[in-house]
């Protein structure tokens, strides 16, 4: 009996902690699709891989919270790398993406060689940077990862005048005397954030589906801003808890693919029943 | 310092070079980023089928599903889905369904997801190829080596080909070349190369190799055969200089010369930034 | 009248919305040809359809008996600038040359005889001092022009040119049309879509009026006068 309660409380810890992510994924993920900048959230994923490992190499412990503010930190800074590649170099952007992407991860690859080097062992690390690893997440997290995504949500509520007319009417929007910058800011730093947490469920690869995913699926079912940002948060939460259902019922295998195999599907499913214009 | 993985890394940085700028202009360079990905899974589904992890179908099938993503991608571009989002989309959901039989049907298999992502330059040549009990060399080299010439091959007879799809694809298709041939032919051999390549450099370190020297070179060069010949250059010295700072300083070959391939650019970038800016204080 | 081009029925949809409905017209062959119309009236899209680059289209189109597939390599196709990305590391004779690529096939190369021959072409727009610039460093009008020598380099019989005098200066405009009453001098037959009303009586001998279906068509003397632009441009279809 003690055991099934404790399982039960692991199953719902886990559980509340990824529908979580799916709904902030989800309306992050819906905002950077429509901008057109879809992939963004791949290099952010994949570039904080140098800040996990530098972080770690200050700290020297394995203090979540710490290594995800690092590896938050070398996100920003590649992408402040490629919008300078955007702007003074007829580079395209998705060469950029992929430069900057390659050469940061490749950066990480250099720092855990040579925390290796020095003894410190971590390698399983690794492992749960790149697939994600839900075994270690703790209720405590999960209370941190709770105030952090209905803080963003309750911040992109609060915004959603703006960042329509910014993604849709840019003009119009700094014609009303509004920043451009602060907003844009914004919105990175918010999905940097959002990946942060992300990651932790679902690894670095896979990031990038659950924040597409739920865009695209909602994308089919209205043309509405604000129905879009509340479809791909209830899209993302479902396949979020859909996901580690599943996942529980076969602890073999691993979650994070399938969330996102399921979130898949939900935008594939929706891509052809299309109801929209 | 060892030949061997030298001339091993040099070959499939030529390679890389050379599709490299198709890639690039071609605004391909994170198709090319899910078409590695995938590599790695249609490796574990071929292997499923074939259960030989040294047959050479394993490789073909394996580009086979690489060709099958792009394909995907595009049916979904078509269904007004933008290509960032449609790759976004497909590649993790082929690379999760990979995940999951691997999880499921082949967990104690020789299929390291570790070197998949960060290859082993540093074992690979290990596997030599022996032919009557001689030893050629590391096989990995010899596998690299056919690869190289079929890409140089293809890029010479489909030349002309490949530029005008590059430069202007509508008026390739509407003035009579054969566009579609060439292009999934093109698909077919970039397929090729990361299913080949990601299994000795890791899949970050192909895409680093594609795009990196290509687009340095493309900061200078005002002519595609230059841009060719100046790529492969970079891409040579790049290799050079990672592997030597990883020999030097005990450190994963293939992160640092994907490192190199960055900063070169980024110092590149800086260098003719550096030179316009020199220009428009002297004109004014 | 020979006709160039004979188009029945074309209809073209765009998300369900049909943009173009039942398209039935005989091109003439050897005419300065003007396609003219309201903005999202479906100019361009006709041009695609009969060239077979958009999707969602259906209708028998035949050009001098033959379908596109078999006729394509005697067509030329000037797009919008737009589509191409100027960036790209190629000079001006190299651009005209690939209009020769088509024509050569797969295992041909373009050798003198394809350089002496774009270079004739640049110098009939007047772009021969540009030969070895880089397409970056071209204007508007410069950049027009390079694309018609390359489309003059494919030796076709049919020319389409989608809006090639936007964003161009008046002595280049003279300079492209001066060109094109040259092509159809030598009976080709050359679509162009067309946007200055003021201009249509000087450029053109035949026109189209287009909106959402055919509105008129014929010789500029019958079909261009008040009730038919009124009828074209101030009505909803």
């Amino acid at each position: 009996m003690g055991k099934l309660i404790l399982n039960n409380y692991i199953l719902i810890v886990i559980m509340v902690g990824t529908t979580l992510i799916g709904i902030v994924s989800g309306i992050l993920g819906s905002i950077i699709t429509l901008r057109k900048e879809a992939l963004i959230g791949n290099a952010l994923a994949h570039a904080s891989f140098p800040g996990v490992m530098l972080s770690f190499m200050i700290i020297k412990t394995k203090n979540i919270e710490l290594l995800l503010i690092g590896a938050g930190c070398f996100s920003i800074i590649s992408l402040v790398i490629i919008k300078i590649i955007k702007k003074y170099s007829k580079i395209k952007y998705d060469s950029a993406l992929a430069l900057v992407l390659s050469g940061f991860f490749g950066l990480g690859q250099v720092l855990l060689s040579i925390i290796q080097n020095t003894g410190n062992s971590n390698q399983a690390g690794l492992k749960k940077f790149i697939f994600g690893e839900v075994a270690t997440i703790l209720s405590s997290d999960i209370q941190i990862i709770s105030i952090i995504s209905i803080t963003i949500i309750l911040i992109v509520v609060l915004f959603r005048k703006e960042i329509k007319l910014f993604i849709f009417d840019k003009e119009f929007y700094k014609s009303l005397g509004f920043s451009c910058e602060f907003l844009d800011n914004l919105i990175i730093l918010l999905t940097v954030i959002v990946i942060m947490m992300g990651i932790r469920f679902v690894g670095v690869i896979l990031m990038t589906s659950i924040l597409i995913a739920p865009g695209i699926a909602a994308r089919q079912w209205s043309n509405s801003f604000y129905k879009n940002l509340v479809l791909s948060g209830l899209f993302g939460g479902l396949a979020g808890f859909v996901g580690t259902f599943i996942s529980f019922k076969n602890s073999d295998l691993s979650i994070g693919p399938i969330i996102v195999v399921v979130v898949s599907l939900i935008a594939i499913i929706s891509v052809f029943l299309k109801k929209v214009k | 310092m060892n030949f061997e993985i030298l001339m091993i890394l040099i070959i499939t940085s030529f390679s890389c070079s050379l599709i490299g700028v198709f890639i690039s202009l071609r605004k391909m360079a994170m198709l090319m980023d899910a078409i590695s990905h995938t590599a790695l899974i249609g490796v574990v589904l071929a292997y499923l089928i074939i259960r030989d992890i040294n047959s050479p179908f394993l490789i073909i099938g394996a580009s086979a599903v690489c060709v099958l993503t792009v394909y995907l991608i595009e049916v979904l571009s078509d269904k007004k889905i933008e290509k960032g989002a449609a790759t976004g989309l497909i590649f993790p959901l082929l690379f999760s369904l990979g995940v999951l039989i691997i999880d499921r049907k082949l967990k104690n298999s020789q299929i390291s997801i570790n070197s998949a992502l960060f290859g082993k330059l540093e074992f690979i040549i290990f596997k030599r190829l022996t032919i009557n009990n001689i030893d050629l060399g590391p096989l990995a080299l010899y596998i690299m080596l056919v690869i190289a010439v079929v890409i140089a091959v293809f890029i010479i007879i489909f030349y002309k080909e490949l530029k005008v799809i590059s430069f202007d694809i509508i008026f390739a298709k509407t003035s009579g070349v054969s566009v579609l041939l060439v292009h999934y032919l093109f698909i077919s051999l970039i397929s090729l190369t990361a299913v080949s390549a990601f299994n000795i450099v890791g899949v970050i370190l192909v895409i680093s190799l594609i795009i990196g020297p290509s687009v340095t070179s493309l900061l200078f060069t005002k002519n595609l055969k230059k841009t060719i010949i100046f790529s492969i250059f970079i891409g040579l010295i790049n290799s050079l200089v990672g592997y030597g700072i990883a020999f030097k300083y005990d450190i994963i070959i293939s992160g640092a010369v994907a490192s190199v391939n960055m900063v070169v650019f980024l110092l590149a970038l800086l260098f003719i930034g550096g030179i316009n800016e020199y220009n428009r204080r002297k004109l004014s | 009248m020979e006709s160039a081009i004979s188009i029945k029925n074309l209809t073209i949809s765009y998300d369900e919305k049909k943009i173009l409905s039942n398209i039935n017209i005989d091109i003439p062959k050897g005419k300065l040809i003007g396609i003219i119309g309201p903005n999202g009236g479906g100019k361009s899209t006709f041009i695609k359809g009969i060239l077979d680059i958009v999707k969602n289209s259906s209708g028998n189109i035949k050009f001098q008996g033959e379908y596109y597939k078999e006729y394509l390599k005697k067509i030329a196709y000037i797009p919008q600038r737009d589509t191409v990305d100027w960036d790209f590391p190629t000079t001006v004779l190299d651009v005209v040359i690939m209009g020769s690529y088509g024509r050569l096939g797969l295992f041909k190369r373009p050798k003198r005889k394809e350089k002496e021959m774009a270079i004739l072409m640049l110098k009939k727009v007047g772009m021969e001092k540009y030969l070895n610039r880089q397409i970056s460093q071209l204007s508007g009008g410069e950049k027009q022009r390079v694309f018609i020598a390359r489309a003059l380099m494919q030796k076709s019989e049919i020319y389409f040119m989608d809006e090639p005098f936007q964003g161009v200066d008046i002595k280049t405009e003279k300079a492209i049309i001066k060109i094109l009453k040259t092509l159809k001098e030598k009976n080709k037959t050359v679509l162009v879509v067309h946007h200055n009303l003021e201009t249509v009586k000087e450029y053109f001998d035949y026109l189209v009026m287009i909106n959402r279906k055919i509105i008129a068509k014929g010789e500029i003397a019958d079909v261009f006068n008040k009730e038919n632009i009124k009828k074209t441009f101030y009505r909803d279809y």
